[in-house]
Formats: C-alpha cells, sequence, structure tokens
C-alpha cells in the first residue's frame, strides 16, 4: 500500500471509528395534581435526580432517558422500552424501570441512564431512592427520607425533619429548619445552617458541620470530624481521626481513640476522653474533665473545675478559675491557677517528672507536698507546720483557706508565683 | 509542624516526615493522589531497572553523531510535510463534522455526557484490569498482616477493605449490562482507587509499626 493510499484509508476509518456508537435522547413528561400532604414516592437507579419544591399541589416530571448503543435503531427501540411508571392513589409514586437488556437484546451493548428534573408541592412528604446517580433536593418544606449509594445527595434550604442515607458518595446539607439525621459509610457529610438537631453517623469519611443551632451528635470512625458555631448539647465519637470543635454553645462531649481533639471556645462544660491522641483546649466556660492516654494535654482559659487523668504525656493547663485536679504518670505538670476571690482546691499528682503548681501572688493554701529522690521547691513564704523536709512540706500559704496536695514520685515539686 | 501541600516533595525524601504526610492526605486528596502515584511509579520503576554491560554502546553513538554531521533540513521547513498534514486534517474534520451534525438533528444531544466512545471503553477496561493486578499484587502482600491482624487501625482497615469489597461487586455486576455508563464505570474506579489506598495504608501502617 503506497503512502497515498494509507492517507487516504485514514481519514475514512477515523471518522468511522468514532461513529461506531449512537446515543439517543427521549424524553417523558408528565405533570399531575396531587393532595396537600400526599407522599411522593421516587425509586430511580442510573441517573441524576433533581427535585425542587415549589408552592404549588401539582407534581411536574421531566426525565431525559438517555440510551448508548451501537446503532441508531437499537437505541432507539431500548429508549422506547424504558417506563417511567407514575402511580397515583393514596400516595404517589413514580418508578424507573429499565428493560431487561439480556431478554429482550440479546449480548448486544447497550448502556443507558435516566436524568429526572421533578418539581413537588413542597409540602409533600418525599421518600427517593437512588443508586449510581446523584440527588439533588431543594425548597422542600417537609419531612423527607433519602436513600442514595454511589451518588452523592445535595440538599438546600428545607423545613422539616430530613433523613439521608447514603454510601459511598457524600451528602452535603446546607439550611434546613428542623432535625437532619444522616447516615453515610463511605462518603463525607457537610452539614451547616441547621436549626434543629444534627444526627451524623459515618464510618470512613470525614464529618463537618456548621452552624447546627440545637445539638450535634456524631459518630465516625475513620475520618476527621471538624464542628463550628453550634448549639445544644454536643456528642462526638470517632477512633482514628482527628476531632475539632470550635465555638459550641453548650456542653460538649468528646471521645476519641487515636486521633487528636481540639475543643475551642466553649460556653458549657466539656467531657473529653482520648486513648492515644493528643488533647487541645481553650476558652472553656463550664468544667473540663480530660481522660486521656500517652499524649499530650494542654490548653488555657477554663472557668470550672478542671479534671485531668493522663499517662504517659505532659499537661499543661493555664488560666484555669476554678479548682485543678490532676493525675499523671510519668509525665509532667504544669498547672496555672488564675483562681480570684474564693480559694480553689488544687490536686496535682505525678510521677518520674517535674510538677509545678503556678499561683497568683495572693494565693492563699494549706499545703501538702511529698515527693520521693527529688525535692520542693517554693517561691512563696510558707509557715511550716510538723513536717519540714527536702522532699516533704506540710504548711500554710497566706491565710490558707483551701488545701493544695502534691505529690510526686522521682520528680521534683515546685510552687511558683505567677508573673502579675 | 503544620504540614501543607509544599511539604510533600521533603516527606518523600525524608520518612521522618511520612506519618504528619499521611495525616495530611486524609483531607488533602490532591496531595494523596500524588503520593499515590509517587509510589506507583516509584513501585513501577524497581520493577524495570535492570543492568547490563554495554561495552560497545558509547562508540556506537559517537560513529553515528559523525555520520549525522551534515546539513540538516527540519521537517517542518518541508512543504511536502505541510501539504499532507492539511490533506489529513480536511479529511477527518470533513466527515466528522458532518457524521457531529447528522446526530445532532437526529437526536436530543445530551448537555453533558453519560456515556463512554468504544476507545473510551477500552482505555478504561485497560486501565481497570491494571488496576486490578495491582490490587491483586498488594492484597497478597498484606494477606499475611490482615490474616493475623490484632492492632485496631488494621482491624479497621480490614473491615474497610471488606465494605469496598462487597461495594465493588455490586458496582462490577451493574457494569456488566451498562459498561458504557460513564457514572457507572467512574464509581467502580473510584472503589478500586479507595481499595488501593486502603492496601496501601495497611501495608505502611506495618512498616511504621
Amino acid at each position: 500500500m503506497t503512502p497515498k493510499t494509507s492517507l487516504v484509508l485514514l481519514s475514512v476509518l477515523i471518522p468511522l471509528c468514532a461513529s461506531a456508537r449512537d446515543e439517543y435522547t427521549r424524553t417523558f413528561d408528565k405533570s399531575l395534581p396531587v393532595q396537600s400532604g400526599e407522599k411522593i414516592w421516587l425509586e430511580h437507579k442510573f441517573g441524576d435526580i433533581v427535585i425542587h419544591g415549589r408552592p404549588q399541589q401539582e407534581v411536574i416530571v421531566h426525565a431525559d432517558i438517555r440510551i448508548s448503543a451501537s446503532d441508531s435503531d437499537l437505541a432507539k427501540q431500548y429508549a422506547n422500552q424504558v417506563e417511567i411508571v407514575v402511580q397515583s392513589g393514596a400516595e404517589l409514586s413514580i418508578r424507573t424501570k429499565y428493560p431487561d437488556t439480556q431478554r429482550s437484546f440479546g449480548h448486544r451493548d447497550v448502556s443507558f441512564s435516566v436524568r429526572y428534573d421533578i418539581t413537588v408541592p413542597e409540602t409533600s412528604p418525599l421518600v427517593v431512592r437512588n443508586s449510581f446517580g446523584a440527588i439533588s433536593l431543594s425548597g422542600v418544606k417537609a419531612s423527607s427520607e433519602i436513600y442514595n449509594s454511589h451518588g452523592e445527595i445535595r440538599f438546600r434550604d428545607g423545613r422539616g425533619t430530613q433523613r439521608l442515607q447514603n454510601s459511598f458518595a457524600s451528602v452535603n446539607v446546607a439550611g434546613n429548619a428542623g432535625d437532619v439525621t444522616i447516615d453515610a459509610s463511605n462518603g463525607s457529610v457537610d452539614a451547616s445552617a441547621i436549626t434543629g438537631s444534627a444526627t451524623i453517623r459515618d464510618r470512613f469519611a470525614s464529618v463537618t458541620v456548621a452552624g447546627v443551632s440545637n445539638g450535634v451528635s456524631i459518630t465516625n470512625n475513620n475520618g476527621s470530624v471538624s464542628v463550628t458555631d453550634c448549639g445544644g448539647a454536643g456528642s462526638v465519637k470517632n477512633s482514628f481521626g482527628s476531632v475539632a470543635v470550635r465555638n459550641f454553645r453548650g456542653d460538649l462531649i468528646i471521645a476519641n481513640t487515636n486521633g487528636q481533639i481540639d475543643a475551642l471556645n466553649v460556653a458549657g462544660s466539656v467531657d473529653i476522653r482520648n486513648g492515644f491522641g493528643g488533647v487541645r483546649f481553650a476558652d472553656v466556660k463550664g468544667q473540663l474533665s480530660v481522660s486521656s492516654h500517652n499524649a499530650r494535654v494542654e490548653g488555657s482559659k477554663v472557668g470550672g473545675t478542671v479534671t485531668i487523668r493522663n499517662s504517659f504525656g505532659a499537661v499543661v493547663v493555664d488560666g484555669v478559675s476554678g479548682a485543678i485536679e490532676i493525675h499523671n504518670q510519668n509525665g509532667e505538670i504544669d498547672a496555672y491557677s488564675s483562681a480570684r476571690g474564693a480559694c480553689k482546691p488544687i490536686t496535682l499528682h505525678t510521677s518520674f517528672s517535674r510538677l509545678r503548681a503556678h499561683l497568683p501572688a495572693e494565693a492563699n493554701y494549706r499545703v501538702f507536698a511529698k515527693t520521693s529522690f527529688a525535692h520542693v521547691r517554693s517561691d512563696f513564704p510558707l509557715t511550716v507546720a510538723g513536717v519540714l523536709s527536702e522532699g516533704e512540706v506540710s504548711g500554710t500559704l497566706g491565710s490558707g483557706q483551701c488545701e493544695m496536695r502534691l505529690t510526686n514520685n522521682n520528680g521534683s515539686i515546685e510552687i511558683l508565683k505567677t508573673a502579675q | 509542624m503544620k504540614f501543607e501541600c509544599g511539604d510533600l516533595d521533603r516527606a518523600m525524601a525524608n520518612s521522618d516526615l511520612l506519618p504528619e504526610a499521611r495525616e495530611h492526605f486524609k483531607t488533602c486528596a490532591a496531595c494523596r493522589r500524588e503520593y499515590r502515584l509517587w509510589n506507583e511509579i516509584s513501585a513501577t520503576a524497581r520493577e524495570l531497572h535492570e543492568e547490563w554491560d554495554t561495552p560497545a554502546l558509547w562508540p556506537a553513538i559517537r560513529e553515528t553523531l559523525q555520520a549525522e554531521r551534515k546539513p540538516e533540513v527540519f521537517w517542518w521547513k518541508q512543504w511536502k510535510t505541510w501539504a499532507i498534514a492539511a490533506a489529513l486534517a480536511i479529511a477527518v474534520a470533513v466527515p466528522l463534522g458532518l457524521w457531529r451534525h447528522s446526530q445532532a438533528t437526529r437526536t436530543t444531544a445530551p448537555t453533558t455526557p453519560d456515556f463512554l466512545t468504544e476507545q473510551a471503553l477500552r482505555e478504561v477496561e485497560t486501565s481497570e484490569a491494571a488496576y486490578r493486578q495491582s490490587i491483586e499484587k498488594l492484597s497478597k502482600l498484606a494477606a499475611p498482616k490482615l490474616a493475623t491482624a490484632s492492632s485496631p487501625a488494621v482491624v479497621n482497615e480490614k473491615e474497610r477493605l471488606s465494605l469496598l469489597d462487597s461495594a465493588i461487586a455490586e458496582t462490577r455486576a451493574n457494569v456488566a449490562s451498562n459498561r458504557f455508563n460513564i457514572r457507572l464505570q467512574t464509581a467502580l474506579a473510584d472503589l478500586y482507587r479507595q481499595k488501593q489506598e486502603t492496601l496501601h495504608e495497611i501495608l505502611n501502617h506495618d512498616a511504621k509499626n
């Protein structure tokens, strides 16, 4: 074959290859009235669903039925056999019915998808099921149940109790007046602007929540959790991802196993339990309780009582206005009390590490400090009563209003005056 | 240290930074992808590495260079090349344009592509086969670790693998009857990617501990 012949042949073959398959699109349109509050069911597969809630008593269904086949006749033949089944009665149901490819079309390669655009009365409760296609809802002002797999769920500007369940794709909620429950297994969750509560369960992806007014409950396993500007009762459980809560108006419980925990600016009390991840906190108005292992615990500005248990990690707390109780093992302790007025008790214990209590100049404590194989040192003059040795001191600091108990093994104890 | 995308190169050169990098990957898809590609390239490079003696190589190169030291006529200065290229472009563009025009008038043109072309499907299926091969290799490597998994992290990854396997089986069953559907093929590719990443995590976790 000469080069010239090859060129001519190529110019013919390339377009032929490109046109090896044909696509055909058929549209389906139907409008029908529904009763006020009538439930609408939609069951679908292979294609996106877009739902708009409108102040009307009519359902408008539009569907694009798209087929790809080896030739246009086959594509058209298949498209004509795809059914959009709309049944009305006590409830309205919409269902996509695909023909059996094997039975009707042998082994020929037909591929298909159907995309819905549906307008519903905004007060009609919805139940939507889809797979391999996204679901997008906006303006739904009634309770709904949305189930999807392998396609994202997007929910906008709704009202009512919403339940959204997905696997292998994300769930995104922006704006709902009412409670929202989200179950996701392997897709990220992003929920914001909810005037109600948010209950979220996920397993292997990140959860981001912002602007939930009436309580947040999140259970995750192996993904980060972020909660910002929320209120009510807060509960976050995680295992292998970080947890960060910022600007929370209410009491907060956080449990994690192997990830960092941050709790910043919390109006209520905070209860933190962690296994092998660090803990940071700041601006906690209420009480703070931390239980951790093998990691550093640090933070500042706590209005209420601080109780911390740790092992194999340092504990550093600054600006505590309430009582302080810290039990550590093999980790140093630095505790800064900022208690003014009424005396707040302090109990600090560790071993094999340094222990330091930092007090304001006007502190008034009955002091008991004891260590072994190290010494006790104080910036304050102590009125000693009873025992006085290098490793043990009992005495009074100022007027001795309340108790300060400092104990250590194999580590020093220091009572230090905070710089004014 | 707060790990950022700019630190990725350093992390690849310095294994001390890898724990922070891995933490960063959990929230950064771009870096995760880059790291995965880097791993794949490294693995492929290791497999391809061969050494052999080539005493005759340099003399041969020198001879070739000497033989080619004569006035060069660049291909783009040759009018014949331009003429052929133009003819080819016209020959391809005109029938293709006509075909597309006929398609547009025959059916309602979809606004977004829902289906693969034959060529794209072949490429997707080739990639899928390569992915599956790579996953099989990784699975074999990870099998002993998974069989004796005791750490909570590996048990957790094992659980994720089982979730991904069931999703892959479900998606493949659907792909079998809807092969040109882009969303299905994308979902399947994404599941394979996640499985590969999870296996990497298991192997890396074991190396780390």
